[in-house]
């Protein structure tokens, strides 16, 4: 797993490449939580180059929500059809918005 | 014993090294040396043979110019002599033809006086005077038989006509010598007789007188003998190279200088090969003097054996026809380049063991620090890494400050290192093996909490219930579970915990119970069934509070039942189950919702379905669908439909067992990432 991040209009954009699972969901959550420590709490997570996520990785995302504290989201875009498929079993978008593309995801989280 | 070079000890490596590069170089160096000193020194007895040659032709000739000196200063004094004494006798003749021309004789009294004078002279050896007349006939001879002829046609031995050839010369020039030949009565060999001719012209008279000369060619003969003897002793004394030396033979083939055959006749010589054959190829062999010829010939001191190879070089020298012959010996003449190449060797030799030596302790010096190293490490592995003596390492990084001490130095750090790390080690191998066995343990105890003995429910032949969970390597959080509610229905269900490890573990045992305890409460406090989304509900209520680390399972949780095959089932975030009929396979599509411990407040539902008589519901969790292959590529949905399609009259036993084989098959080496867990529910009607 590979991490970039930037900041683009207020939203703190973090593009995931590879793999989420039981070996890097730790470092994932581990930079989610940096920056909410940090008092950041718009986040995007871009998967575009996201191949696969464990419930591990699932795991993490309700970590840093329930870290947030509902002051803030954690959104998702860009995510391909097996990732998603992944996340619609669990119900992912009742927590985290789910956008199909990150310009989709920039207007409605700005 | 075997001695392969592997074997051998380093020090001994190296001592072979340096002296197969030592000797190597010595026998190149030699071989090559000696050849140079074998052409060296070739050359130089060759040019002292050729320096000998020169000088000995030198010394013959000068001897032979003595003898031609000698004889012509012998001849020379004969012809004076005879010239002044014909002086004498013409004087007279002159003086008596004087006598006629004043008138005091008459010409006739005149030439009887001067006839009687000559007739009477004599002189020398009672040697005489003789003449002819312009006839060539004799007025005057001593002997009868010869005075008054004509002997112009008379020859001599070597068929001259001396008397022809004296008057010739005096008639052109006055007077002159003349030479021919006689045999004396008791000797086979011609004399030569000198004579001197005075052509007296008032009276047409040819006076003369001869001597034999052959004294002359005595004395030439008896100074050659001393010559030749002086020869003999000179040569004698003259050696080529120690034992090579001169010989002269004539060309009678008599050895004239010899050490030993002085005299002998090459004929006489009865050695096959060394006679006359012997002497015709020496005598050919002088057509080319600088060229060697060679044979075989006995050495002086060992007269018996033939097999003394020599060469030799002939000078013909030809105003006496003597062949000059310089021979050697080829062994002595590689003598000296032997000699000096026998020396060379000894040095050699000497400066070899000198080398190997020193090297010896060079290399024993140079090894030294590896053999203590060595002895160290040794004495470390029999010790099992543990304390060793280091005192001789400790004196080396004292002693020597170069790469060995650096080493030695390297060697102790590297010691107490390992000793720390093998120290380490030891408790951190124990730590793990008792976290191992714990977890080994904990595995165990996970698995004996699920029902695994089969058929479940011997006495219920409404339905067949077959499950399977095959953990992964690592400790998992897969579950199923099932149990009568009531006595007709039946609760089933499977999950998956989040991650794995020893909190999935924990977190699907305590899952586990409170479905159990909680399905029980709800049926005793409702007097009735309790629907699948209250159970979850509760149990989602339960897991939520304190689930600090953000667990979760997810679930699906049915309750059948067995008396009319309908089914309540609820989902939460797990994979759909399938409905098998018996031509076709069915996803059984139910609402996604949050699995359970994320979120405290859920609205779960429930759905229901009916199973028909043998249909089964086949629950999985995603260890099936997402096993992956070498190529990294998932089981996927689609060939689990597949697998599930080709067992139309199966059983839940033979069903599952089919899915995990084909699975088996899929991954190949691959190893298992996550559990893998089935459940399948046959349905029987009662009609």
């Amino acid at each position: 797993m590979h991490i970039t991040t930037n900041k683009e209009q207020g939203i703190r954009i973090i593009s995931v490449e590879g793999k989420i699972d039981s070996f890097t969901s730790k470092d994932f959550q581990d930079s989610l939580i940096k920056y909410i420590l940090d008092g950041e709490y718009n986040f995007l997570i871009d998967c575009s180059k996201l191949v696969y996520i464990s419930s591990a990785g699932i795991r993490a995302f309700y970590f840093a929500l329930r870290e947030l504290n509902s002051n803030g989201v954690i959104a998702l875009c860009s995510a391909n059809d097996d990732i998603l498929h992944v996340l619609e079993l669990v119900d992912f978008h009742s927590d985290f918005p789910i956008f199909n593309t990150i310009d989709d995801a920039i207007n409605e989280l700005k | 014993m075997k001695i392969s070079l592997r074997s051998l000890s380093f020090t001994t490596k190296m001592l072979l090294l340096i002296l197969v590069i030592l000797i190597c170089t010595t026998i190149a160096f030699m071989l090559l040396t000696q050849h140079e000193v074998e052409k060296i020194m070739w050359n130089t007895v060759t040019a002292s043979v050729h320096d000998m040659r020169k000088l000995i032709s030198l010394y013959v000739d000068n001897e032979y110019r003595g003898l031609l000196f000698h004889k012509e200063y012998a001849l020379n004094r004969y012809k004076e002599q005879i010239k002044n004494v014909t002086g004498i006798v013409i004087s007279d003749i002159d003086y008596y033809h004087s006598l006629y021309e004043k008138g005091i004789l008459s010409e006739q009294d005149a030439k009887a006086f001067a006839l009687e004078s000559v007739e009477n002279f004599r002189y020398g050896n009672n040697d005489y005077f003789y003449i002819y007349d312009t006839d060539l006939t004799a007025i005057s001879h001593p002997d009868p038989n010869i005075k008054g002829k004509d002997m112009t046609e008379y020859q001599d031995v070597k068929g001259n006509y001396p008397l022809k050839m004296i008057k010739g010369k005096v008639l052109e020039s006055g007077n002159g010598f003349e030479s021919f030949w006689y045999i004396h009565l008791d000797e086979s060999k011609p004399v030569e007789k000198l004579t001197y001719n005075y052509y007296f012209k008032p009276w047409n008279w040819i006076i003369g007188t001869g001597v034999y000369i052959d004294d002359i060619d005595k004395d030439i003969e008896s100074k050659l003998e001393e010559i030749l003897s002086e020869f003999r002793k000179t040569f004698s004394k003259i050696r080529i190279g120690e034992n090579g030396y001169f010989f002269i033979f004539d060309n009678n083939h008599i050895f004239l200088v010899h050490p030993t055959m002085e005299g002998v006749d090459f004929a006489d010589v009865d050695i096959p090969g060394m006679g006359i054959e012997h002497y015709e190829h020496l005598v050919e062999a002088s057509k080319n003097p600088d060229k060697p010829y060679t044979y075989f010939w006995n050495k002086p001191g060992h007269p018996d054996n033939l097999n003394y190879k020599k060469i030799a070089y002939v000078d013909l020298f030809e105003p006496l026809d003597w062949y000059i012959v310089s021979a050697l010996y080829v062994d002595e003449m590689k003598e000296p380049a032997r000699r000096i190449f026998h020396r060379e060797l000894l040095i050699t030799l000497a400066a070899l063991l000198i080398a190997c030596v020193i090297t010896f302790f060079i290399v024993r010096r140079f090894t030294k620090p590896v053999k203590i190293l060595t002895a160290h490490a040794r004495q470390l592995t029999e010790n099992n890494f543990g304390t060793t003596d280091s005192t001789e390492l400790t004196h080396l990084t004292r002693s020597s400050h170069d790469e060995m001490g650096q080493l030695a130095e390297t060697f102790i750090s590297m010691e107490k290192t390992l000793q720390q790390y093998i120290t380490d080690l030891k408790l951190t191998t124990a730590a793990n093996e008792k976290i191992r066995s714990e977890l080994r343990i904990a595995h165990e105890i996970q698995m004996s909490m699920l029902p695994q003995t089969f058929p479940a429910f011997p006495a219920r032949n409404e339905i067949d219930i077959y499950a399977l969970l095959e953990p992964a390597k690592e400790v998992g959080g897969d579950l199923y579970d099932f149990f009568f509610i009531d006595n007709n229905h039946l609760c089933f269900l499977i999950g998956d915990v989040s991650d794995k490890g020893v909190p999935a573990a924990l977190f699907m045992a305590r899952s586990k119970s409170l479905i159990r305890a909680t399905s029980m409460l709800l049926k005793k406090g409702q007097a009735g069934i309790p629907s699948p989304a209250e159970i979850i509900s509760e149990v989602n209520f339960e897991l939520y509070r304190d689930n600090e680390h953000c667990m979760f399972l997810t679930l699906l949780l049915g309750i059948l039942n067995v008396a009319t095959g309908h089914i309540s089932l609820t989902n939460a975030g797990h994979n759909p189950p399938y409905l098998l009929k018996k031509d076709q396979i069915e996803l059984i599509e139910l609402p996604h919702k949050t699995p359970l411990g994320l979120r405290q407040n859920v609205q779960y539902t429930s759905e229901e379905i009916m199973l028909s008589d043998n249909q089964s519901i086949f629950l999985y969790t995603d260890g099936i669908t997402e096993a992956t292959n070498e190529k990294d590529e998932l089981f996927g949905e689609n060939k689990l439909e597949k697998t599930l399609r080709t067992q139309p009259d199966s059983n839940p036993f033979t069903v599952l067992k089919m899915i995990i084989k084909e699975v088996h098959e899929f991954s190949g080496k691959t190893p298992q990432s996550d559990d893998i867990t089935m459940l399948d529910i046959q349905y029987y009607s009662k009609q």
